[in-house]
């Protein structure tokens, strides 16, 4: 069994031993492993720098779409050819309508008091 | 142990805090190579401990306009969290395997087929062995502490951006710390 210290003193030898062995590995980095490291690094960099650009996309799709709303909003009416045009007087009497003259008439019995058989009118 | 988890000792890293780098490419800079060691101690994998690396450079970019000084922090605490990701992920998809029957690789190490370059073959051989126990000692730490002896021990953060990073307290730190090591000094017995 071991004393505390003993135990100290080779957790302290035992951490140089393996700092100084990844120190080493560091250093012995092979060249590809460093082109790649570098390359991910300037990647990395570089799609922050076209991110910083990247709000010119939906900002310009944004103004395009206000535009074409704008554009739209003061266009006139115009009519369609899906509105009906309004019937000329000859074709809505062939249609049976009435006349003026005839509405004037069919009011007056409307509003006509009417006979009952006990002579009541209502 | 005070000495060695409280920190008496600066790291290099913690020392040379000082002379950081202000614009967010020279920061990169000077972490990637630590940060891409560090993910490939722990996850075991090359192109995981790239890809993490990766995002994290990506992710840490949000915060461009934090001051420089918590760049460190930051960037280590997104880097933890992506090999936690990637740990969790891998795990799954070994449990996915074997559930089907097939077995996830032959059990190797993969960091036995990583090239590591040395100054002659025997030295080499010899690096790369202590790097490979190294890795497999540290991976078979609970994550917690992992990633304190990692964070801490080498990359050499202060205690106060090893707890940031970690996102617990400087006491937690060095607890996890001092078991890291102890477990360390058992694993490894054979090595130092």
């Amino acid at each position: 069994m071991k004393s505390q210290d003993e135990n100290n003193a080779a957790d302290r030898q035992l951490a140089a031993k393996a700092r100084r062995e990844f120190d080493s590995a560091v250093d012995s980095i092979d060249a590809g492993t460093g082109n790649r490291l570098r390359l991910m690094r300037r990647e990395a960099l570089a799609g922050t720098q076209a991110s910083g650009r990247g709000w010119l996309v939906p900002s310009i799709a944004a103004a395009a779409a206000v535009l074409a709303i704008g554009l739209a909003w003061r266009q006139p009416a115009v009519p369609t050819d899906s509105t009906p045009p309004a019937l000329a007087v000859d074709e809505a009497a062939q249609l049976g309508f009435p006349s003026d003259d005839e509405a004037e008439l069919y009011a007056w019995l409307g509003e006509a008091p009417v006979a009952t058989p006990t002579g009541d009118t209502l | 142990m005070a000495d060695v988890v409280g920190g008496n000792v600066a790291p290099p890293a913690e020392a040379a805090a000082a002379s950081s780098p202000t614009d967010l490419d020279g920061f990169l800079a000077s972490v990637e190579r630590r940060a891409f060691r560090v993910a490939e101690l722990a996850l075991g994998q090359r192109e995981d401990a790239l890809d993490a690396v990766q995002d994290a450079m990506v992710k840490l970019l949000r915060y461009r306009e934090r001051p420089a000084g918590e760049w460190t922090p930051l960037f280590w605490s997104i880097l933890r969290s992506q090999i936690t990701d990637r740990h969790r992920r891998n795990g799954m998809r070994r449990r996915f395997v074997s559930w089907f029957g097939r077995e996830d690789q032959t059990g190797e190490d993969p960091m036995a087929a990583l090239p590591d370059p040395g100054p002659d073959p025997a030295h080499r051989h010899v690096d790369q062995q202590t790097w490979q126990a190294l890795g497999l000692a540290v991976r078979r730490l609970p994550r917690r502490q992992r990633e304190c002896f990692l964070l801490r021990e080498l990359q050499g953060l202060s205690v106060a951006d090893t707890a940031a990073a970690m996102g617990c307290s400087e006491g937690s730190v060095k607890t996890h710390l001092s078991r890291a090591l102890g477990a360390l000094r058992i694993t490894l017995e054979d090595w130092r």
